[in-house]
Formats: C-alpha cells, structure tokens, sequence
C-alpha cells in the first residue's frame, strides 16, 4: 500500500503528468467552445424567419422557372431550369423551412459522439503518461533505485501500474463529470436536451464507461511496451510504427492482394467498434467494379465484444510479456 | 566477528550477439566482517559493479552463493532491505523532482518515517538546497543524495559504489568522517572506489577483484605487507662505489635515479651503513621502500602503466581458479 501511495503521489508530482492533464483538459475546452459557438437554439421567431425565407425563395425560384420556360428567361435560368422542365416541382421538392433553422446541439443526438472523443482522448492521455510514467523511471535510474527499497520486481512493477490505473480512473471520472456537465450546459443554453429517457442516459453511462475503459486499456499497453523496452520512446516508437507500418502499410499491401474484409486485421477498427459499439464496412462482390454496375455491398460489423476481445488479448500480451521481462531480465 | 557478506564462487555470463559469452565473474569470493569500511577494488570492468548488483537482487547470476548478515540472498533480500542500504553506480535521479521529494518519495515506498528526510539532508550537506530541482544540481550535489538516499533506512549494511566520484575536497572528507561515524554507530560499509590513497585512509580491510576474480583480500595492513619486499633505498655520494660493496658483502642492489634500491630482507638495516662506513662511503639517506595500496593494486591486477603501452580495458591479470575457495590472505595468489 505504501508503494501504491508513493507512486500515486509521484504520478501527479510529475510535470509531464500534469501538461497532459491541462492539454486534454484544453483540447476537450476548444472543441467545447466550437460546439457552443456554433449551436443556436431554435426559437418561434427563428422558425417563422425561415418558414418566410423558405416561402420567398420558393416564389423566386419559380419566377425563374417559369421565365425560363416562356423563353424570356436569362441564360442562368434556362441552364437551371431547361425547356420541359415541370415548374410544379418546385412547390412539391423546393426549399423547406428546416433548411433555413439555425444548428442546434442536441444533447441526445450529439452527447454520445462527445463521450467517444473524450474517449479517444483518454487513450492517448492513457497511453502517452503510462509510457512516461515507467519509461521515465527506467531511463533515469528510478527503478533501480525503488529496487534496490523493494526488491520484489513484479510487485513493485504492478504497484506502479496500480497506481498508473488508478490515476487514470480518478481523471477520467473528473473529466467526465466535467466533459459532460459542459455538454448539458451547452445544450441547455444554446441548444436543446428534451429526448433524454432513462434508456438514453443509460446507453450515455455505458458510452462513457467505455470510453474511461479505453483510457485504462491504453495506459496498461503504454505502460507495458516502455517497461519492456526500459524507455519511454520504445512505447511512443511501437506506436508510430504500428501505425504507419502495420496499418497503413498493411492496408495497402492487404488491398492488393484483394484479401477479403482486409478491416478486420487491424486493432484500430476494434478501438473505434469499443468505443462506438460496432464499426460498420461494406463488402463488395469480387465481381464489382465494371463501368455502369450497380453493386450492392453487402453490409458487415465489428461489434463491442469483438472490440474488448480485440483490446483484452492486446493488453494481455504486453502486459505479459513486460511482466516477464521484468521477472527475468537484469538490471544493468 | 560476523560475516556481514559472504560470496563464494560466484558467477556471471553476459551473453553477446550471435551467441557468444562474456565472463564478468568467474569463481569470485568475498567475505566482508561486521563493524568495518571494507574496500573493493578492481580494474574497469573487472566486476565491481556487477557483483554489487548481483548481491542486491538486480543481476542473476549463473552460479554462486551469497549471503547478506548471513541470509541468503537473493531470496531474503525483501525483508532485508531495510537492513541494508545501497548507491550502485553514479545514481540519476528525475531531474524536476526536488531532493526533499525524492527521499520522501523513497521513504514512503519502503515504509520509512518521513522525520528522517530532514535528518539525512542534513546529514550529508543538503539541506539548504533540498527544494531545489534535482536538474540544478552539481555531480557532487547528486552524489550527496544519493548517499542520503542509501542512509535513509539507517542501514546496518552501507554498499557504497564510488561515493566519492565527483565530490570536492570538502566533500571527500566530509564523506570519510561520514563512514568513520556510521562505523562507529554499528554500520558496515563496504566502499568500492578507485581513489586508492582514500581507500588506504579509511578502510579497514579491502578486496580486490581483477578480470572477476579475487585476487588479494583481507585487512589492509595484510595486503601491504604481503607485498612488502623488505627493500630499501639508500643514498651515498658515489652510487657506484657504494653498489659495489653492498654487493661483495652479499646484498642484491638496483642502481635507480639518484639512489640504489637494496632488497633482500635485512635483518637489520644497521648492517647497510656499517658496511659501508667501514668502505668509507656515508650514507645520507636510508628508508624503506613500503608499497602503498595504490602500488599494489597495480601490481596485483597488472595494469601499472608502461610507457609506450596502451592497456585496454579487459588487460588486467587473470588469476587461475583455486581448487578449494579458501578465504584467507594469499590462498588465491
């Protein structure tokens, strides 16, 4: 416990730590502001100046229409509306009012998609501190020196992590708290938050419940490939080249040699179908392709529990093997 | 007395791409008594530092024994590390913490009052500096903590490695009456450095290691003398002269510069100047020529420099195995 405690306080008495925690906190602001800025509530008055806005742009257009068809019409309208053109459709299909209404944030509509930025946020807060955290302590010495106070390798490995963990968790609750307490108020104050049912709050506790999860997923695989490689880079590294190499590579190379649903080789769509709960592709017949054919893909999904499958065998894997390394490698 | 630490055969393989092996510990032995400064010395690379690492749990080794206040290690090592503090090298701690945090940081990992922060800062000279960024600090200033980092558990056990490197002639002192006190509290040190003349000051007894093996042991004054030749240098106006008669009267002389260098284990240097007064040669000066340790460390690990040689770091004497580890004085010389 005194270990947990120590790192606890040396997770938070780090600068890095505390950057990382203002800039998540400064990213989640900007993207608050922009949705606040952007989102007008809808009012009578806003909704009669666009019926009014409809109506008048619906009489212009068919004024052009119908010029445009008594041969008096500009070129601009008869490229608009060419000879044979049946100016009754403007009345049936023209402008409608809700064209004109104003953007109006929905708490019910728009708070889920919110969550799941924090979400990925938090795993790259998760990710990045986790590296550090250990990595850090190896580059420098650190671990020897707490080896040398504990020489129980594993414990004092999972020590760090518990408090990593928990760290993680104490954040994420006060951001979300904060995250989602900035979302209602902008929807209160420009926007709009009627819809939201016992069900709605329900399906938006477990959207964040996974986005926390996503963080501490991250942290734990952060955590383990720096302790693996003794320095924070290995981890900062492993993640550059796994996306460059391995998803971006592997998605070219994968598509030439035309394998079937390539999407399902890699951990990125697992993240995304965590978070979102399923991550939908379309699946084109082998045969697609020749001018003029009307292909109707046909529709498949990555869902939630392949998602934590997917993100538990990733975390198991590194934590693993960084629990080996430090059962069984010197320290030099 | 007690063994405070006992190594018997110990040995460490390090493994190097495409499979070949390095020995940095061949057979080695070291037994260190309760209540003393023990020094260790050895060449570069001739398994110091690995042996420290290896006694305090952070190194595996491929064969041997060791024991720590006559516990085994390293499967005792958690419950004794509170008896036993330990700088293994030059110690980097993280650079934005201030030293009061970091030792607070320690103390409260390994369960220690926080009281005793304040006490070790003091202690070794830091106490004024303590909020200060760790970054800030001189070579010497982070030497200083980490030697405050090894007291915080008022250890019984001290494993110093080169506590000295980058401290000032103040500090150096300050750190020797620092050792000479903690002995006199009960505390063992065992001090591994290569400022021999400090170690000859300070240590009661030494070890000394070449190639991962031991070459000599025991107390200080042991070592010296076994290497002592009984020789003794001696100043006359005519060199020649003087060499001449010494040799007629049946003693083995070595002209060097200015002086000739007798050997042969008078029994009584008396002899040296009746002899030579009779021949009517006046001795002006007449002192024997005892080795210090630094002379003997490079005479037993075979790195006395030689002009026109360039040594390389793994060219120290390499000792053959005994066939029975034996501890005492000689056994493996």
């Amino acid at each position: 416990m005194n270990l947990i405690s120590a790192e606890w306080r040396r997770l938070f008495a780090r600068r890095f730590t505390r950057i990382m925690l203002l800039a998540v906190l400064a990213i989640l602001a900007v993207i608050g502001v922009g949705v606040g800025v952007n989102s007008h509530q809808r009012t009578a008055a806003t909704h009669a100046a666009a019926v009014a806005r409809a109506q008048q742009d619906n009489e212009q257009m068919m004024a052009d229409c119908l010029r445009s068809q008594q041969d008096t019409g500009t070129p601009s309208d008869v490229k608009q509306f060419p000879p044979g053109f049946d100016c009754a459709q403007i009345a049936r299909d023209g402008a409608r009012p809700e064209y004109y209404e104003p953007y109006e944030f929905s708490f019910r509509a728009g708070a889920p998609a919110l969550v799941q930025v924090m979400g990925a946020l938090l795993a790259m807060l998760g990710f990045i501190v986790g590296a550090s955290f250990v990595g850090a302590e190896w580059h420098s010495g650190g671990m020897t020196n707490l080896l040398l106070w504990r020489p129980r390798r594993v414990p004092v490995l999972l020590g760090k992590l518990t408090a990593l963990l928990g760290g993680m968790v104490s954040a994420s609750v006060g951001y979300s708290a904060v995250w989602l307490g900035t979302v209602w108020a902008i929807a209160s104050t420009r926007g709009r938050t009627a819809g939201m049912t016992a069900g709605a709050w329900r399906s938006l506790a477990l959207d964040d419940v996974r986005a926390v999860a996503l963080g501490l997923f991250a942290a734990t695989i952060g955590f383990a490939v720096a302790s693996i490689g003794r320095h924070t880079a290995t981890a900062l590294g492993a993640a550059v080249g796994y996306l460059v190499v391995l998803e971006l590579g592997g998605h070219i190379v994968l598509a030439l040699l035309q394998v079937h649903r390539p999407e399902r080789y890699f951990l990125s769509n697992y993240v995304f179908a965590w978070l979102t709960k399923a991550t939908w592709f379309d699946d084109y017949p082998a045969n697609c392709g020749g001018f003029g054919q009307n292909c109707e893909p046909q529709r498949w999904a990555i869902h939630l529990n392949q998602g934590l499958l997917a993100l538990g065998i990733a975390v198991t894997l590194t934590l693993g093997w960084a629990l080996w390394s430090m059962r069984r490698r010197d320290v030099t | 007395m007690s063994a405070v630490i006992e190594i018997e055969g110990l040995r460490k393989t390090y493994r190097k791409l495409f499979g070949t092996t390095r020995a940095a510990l061949d057979g080695f032995d070291m037994t260190v008594e309760a209540g003393q400064i023990h020094g260790f010395l050895g060449p570069n690379g001739s398994g110091k530092t690995t042996t420290l690492r290896t006694l305090l749990g952070l190194i595996r080794p491929n064969a041997g024994t060791l024991r720590i206040l006559g516990e085994p290690v390293p499967a005792a090592l958690p419950h004794l590390a509170t008896r036993v503090g330990a700088i293994v090298e030059s110690p980097q701690f993280f650079g934005n913490f201030s030293a009061r945090r970091t030792l607070s940081l320690l103390a409260r990992a390994g369960g220690v009052a926080q009281v005793r922060v304040d006490e070790v800062l003091a202690t070794v000279g830091l106490r004024d500096r303590a909020r200060d960024r760790v970054k800030t600090y001189s070579l010497g200033m982070k030497q200083r903590l980490a030697v405050a980092s090894a007291l915080l558990k008022s250890p019984e056990l001290l494993i110093l490695d080169e506590p000295a490197n980058g401290l000032d002639p103040g500090g150096i002192r300050e750190m020797r009456d620092l050792m000479r006190a903690l002995v006199e509290g009960g505390t063992t040190v065992v001090l591994s450095s290569h400022i021999l003349g400090e170690v000859q000051q300070i240590c009661d007894s030494v070890t000394i290691i070449s190639r991962g093996r031991r070459v000599a042991s025991g107390p200080v004054a042991q070592v010296l003398s076994a290497a002592d030749r009984g020789e003794y240098r001696l100043r006359v106006a005519d060199l020649a002269a003087a060499a001449a008669v010494l040799r007629q009267a049946g003693h083995p002389v070595q002209p060097a510069d200015g002086y000739l260098v007798v050997s042969g284990r008078l029994a009584d240097p008396a002899d040296l100047t009746r002899t030579l007064a009779a021949a009517d040669l006046w001795v002006s000066e007449l002192t024997p020529l005892t080795p210090d340790l630094e002379s003997v460390f490079l005479d037993l690990t075979g790195t006395m420099p030689a002009p026109g040689l360039h040594r390389q770091v793994d060219e120290s004497v390499e000792i053959a195995l005994p066939v029975a580890h034996e501890t005492n004085l000689g056994a493996d010389r």
